[in-house]
């Protein structure tokens, strides 16, 4: 066999463009990774890195670095990009080569950042994506003009349909092979007076930063026409702060002297340059109205549009529930079985009991629901891959500001449907330090994947599957209407926060713009759903796992010294004096002590819950024939008074606490890990377990008296 | 004790050590804290500037 020898080069490689230009599709296509990507900006927050290979076995480290309109920072995300292209981080040690991914759907507007990157005097590669949607609006762009006006190598590319990504990586390493220094002799048109205005600017980033003589000019002109370009250099260098600023207010004196403004300066000059190299390159071939704009008018429309989303999530909880039932009792059967084979074969003992009643109940009681997840991220892949997503951002945006927050706050919000932790990083894209404190704080609201379990365990066994409106069912509506809660209580606790005693900021500039409706790819759609799954088993898989296991102990011993019923036994177990506790504080809430201990192990995950449960009964009801957990919901009756425990209110009263509850460590750690403090993670829990008692008090007991118990 | 009952409590005390260092390091920031090094609303927080 022939031995392909890998060779390390020793070179580094940064990916970087607009937001939504689809970097991360271009890097997940040249490294083989598999970092999430959504048909909205903002997704990547922090850099990845993996290794592209070339062809002939030779490999260079390549980073996705989050994505930025400009060179001058406006967020924590775009700060981490700019530092690292402009050389005031030197986090990308040997930085040979900046691919910079622009959509070329729209040219002009990704321009700007390739122009400010060529100036720079690295070399540069442009990688001109999405050239399919380019053609389908009617742009024809002439690929080697446009190479020749900014005096750089382009490679068109779909990253989405995986075109062009084999020639791009060999441009890549023919670059990188070729020892090729800045061969960038181009920039902006500054006429002599400006040039002169900005000289004493220019030297001052000559004398006192590592900016280079080529592209330190057009960094004094971005200083010069923006506070937020002069705070970059000022942060970091104190000691000539007032130099620098002086030099730089004197320069704007004389522009304003000569009766020429000073803001956005470089702005205008730079899209003059850009129309020139546009009007070139590009032609316009049709002109008709997009489709992309007439589906907008209908799909965001003010009025039209919530109840298109609301009846849109409706189809897709409906979807969730009856598509998923035949692999949902597949599994049951199958963990049912299995349960049996296992006390067929092992004798009869703890090691039995443990196998049983522990860990085949406990972890195949939340296996079952894996169809349900499967199904709710494969309709949330579809909607963001489709653009969609990004439209809920755009009319959530209007209740948002009706909160006090600014429309960036609405990505993080839709992230955390999928999993706060994720919505909670997300959040580093808001400017406004208040803002995104308030975001943090609201972001577990939403309701997450991991709730959907409980939600699904609940609404399955207890809401009679009644049709509404003839094409809904009662099940599916009662999901919505979790969603919902989530979504409503996020927006009042904002308002609340946003009002409460504060230092107050300038509110956050938010503009979105609408990403084209795509055809979503199927390959992508599926693997987004393999991933979550594959997360779900085994990494909530292993608490799961390890909670069932230990509770199944707790639940077990001590063993009683007399011999007595299952129930009384398990009542006597650790677990039962632990419930039995807290019983009195959640009683008014409808839930007995099994449920609060199910409240305590869910702290570790949410759907925790569902293998609580299980082996709370399993062990109780050991000796009886096996029978699925919703059977044993059914059939629990309180001791006492011989009602049963769980009634249609109970549960909607427990999935209402769940819906509002911080039932979530890793999302109270990453809190206490983005906001560097244990008060914030310690107010979120308070406020969200209060919400959550006193919207599950309020249910229970107001339906009570209205009858319903 | 028999030789089933010491299996399950080895197993138990497995899945206890696995549960309580798995809540340990989540609140444990494996770059201490480098992340946020950065972070605008790490210095908010901490000068109490919200």
């Amino acid at each position: 066999m022939e031995e392909i020898k890998t060779k390390n080069i020793a070179a580094d490689i940064a990916l970087v463009g607009n937001p939504n230009s689809g970097k991360t599709s271009v890097f997940n296509a040249l490294t083989g990774l598999r970092q999430k990507v959504a048909n909205y900006p903002g997704v990547t927050v922090e850099k990845k890195t993996g290794m592209l290979k070339g062809g002939n076995g030779a490999q260079v480290k390549i980073y996705d670095l989050p994505g930025l309109y400009s060179l001058v920072p406006k967020s924590l995300d775009d700060r981490i990009a700019s530092d690292i292209i402009t050389g005031r981080s030197t986090e990308i040690e040997n930085l040979k080569l900046i691919v910079v991914v622009a959509d070329a759907s729209n040219l002009s507007r990704n321009l700007y950042l390739v122009t400010q990157i060529i100036e720079l005097g690295a070399p540069v590669l442009l990688a001109l994506n999405m050239m399919d949607s380019a053609k389908a609006k009617g742009l024809e762009i002439d690929v080697e003009t446009l190479a020749k006006e900014l005096n750089i190598p382009v490679v068109p590319l779909a990253a989405n349909h995986r075109k062009g990504i084999l020639e791009l990586r060999d441009k890549i390493f023919e670059l990188v092979a070729g020892d090729k220094s800045s061969s960038q002799n181009i920039g902006l048109r500054v006429d002599a007076e400006i040039r002169k205005v900005t000289a004493p600017i220019c030297d001052w980033l000559k004398e006192n930063t590592h900016v280079t003589s080529p592209a330190s000019c057009s960094e004094a002109l971005r200083v010069l026409s923006n506070d937020k370009a002069l705070d970059t250099w000022i942060q970091n260098r104190s000691e000539s702060n007032n130099r620098l600023k002086m030099v730089v207010n004197q320069s704007r004196e004389k522009l304003s002297k000569k009766n020429m403004p000073w803001p956005m300066l470089e702005t205008r000059l730079r899209y003059q340059w850009i129309d020139d190299i546009c009007r070139k390159s590009v032609r316009q071939a049709k002109k008709e109205r997009r489709l992309s704009e007439k589906i907008d008018k209908v799909l965001t429309h003010r009025l039209a549009g919530p109840f298109i989303f609301l009846f849109i999530f409706a189809l897709i909880f409906q979807a969730i529930f009856s598509w998923a039932e035949v692999p949902m009792n597949g599994i049951e059967i199958f963990i049912g079985w299995l349960g049996q084979k296992v006390s067929a074969f092992m004798p009869d003992g703890v090691l039995a009991d443990l196998l049983v009643n522990g860990v085949i109940a406990g972890v195949g009681a939340i296996l079952i629901f894996l169809p349900q997840i499967m199904f709710l991220f494969f309709f949330l892949s579809l909607l963001e891959n489709t653009g969609y997503m990004a439209r809920v951002a755009f009319m959530m945006d209007r209740f948002m500001r009706g909160a006090g927050l600014s429309g960036r706050s609405v990505i993080p919000l839709l992230s955390s449907f999928a999993c706060a932790i994720p919505g909670i990083m997300a959040t580093r894209t808001i400017q406004n330090s208040r803002e995104r404190l308030i975001t943090i704080m609201i972001a577990p609201l939403m309701s997450c994947s991991a709730r959907l379990p409980v939600y699904a365990l609940m609404i399955g066994a207890f809401i009679p599957s009644i049709a509404v409106l003839g094409i809904f069912s009662l099940p599916a509506l009662t999901l919505l209407a979790m969603y919902l809660l989530g979504i409503v209580a996020a927006i009042a606790a904002a308002f609340v926060l946003k009002r409460s005693k504060g230092k107050k900021q300038q509110p956050s500039t938010f503009i979105m713009e609408l990403p084209p409706y795509r055809r979503p790819s199927l390959y992508r759609t599926f693997l987004q759903m393999y991933e979550r799954a594959k997360i779900f088993v085994t990494d909530a898989g292993k608490i799961i796992l390890a909670i069932s296991i230990v509770l199944w102990f707790l639940a077990s011993y001590p063993k009683p010294q007399t011999d007595v019923s299952s129930s009384e036994a398990i009542k006597q177990s650790f677990a039962g004096q632990l419930g039995q506790v807290i019983e009195p504080v959640i009683k008014p809430l409808g839930f007995d002590w099994k449920m609060g201990i199910g409240l305590i192990t869910s702290f570790a995950a949410r759907e925790v819950l569902v293998s609580t449960l299980a082996t709370i009964y399993n062990v109780e009801g050991a000796d009886e024939t096996s029978v699925t957990l919703r059977e044993a919901m059914r059939k629990e009756r309180n001791p006492e008074t011989g009602q049963p425990v769980y009634t249609p209110l109970v549960a909607l009263s427990l999935m209402v606490f769940f819906a509002l509850a911080c039932q979530c460590m890793s999302t109270v750690a990453v809190v206490r890990r983005e906001t560097n403090s244990w008060r914030w993670p310690f107010i979120m829990i308070a406020y969200m377990t209060i919400l959550a008692y006193l919207g599950s008090l309020v249910v229970y007991q107001g339906g009570q008296l209205l009858g319903l118990g | 004790m028999g030789v089933q009952e010491i299996i399950v409590f080895a197993v138990v005390l497995i899945a206890g050590i696995f549960t309580a260092t798995k809540f340990v390091r989540q609140f444990t920031p494996g770059d201490g804290g480098k992340t946020c090094s950065k972070c605008e609303l790490n210095k908010a927080v901490s000068e109490k500037n919200l």
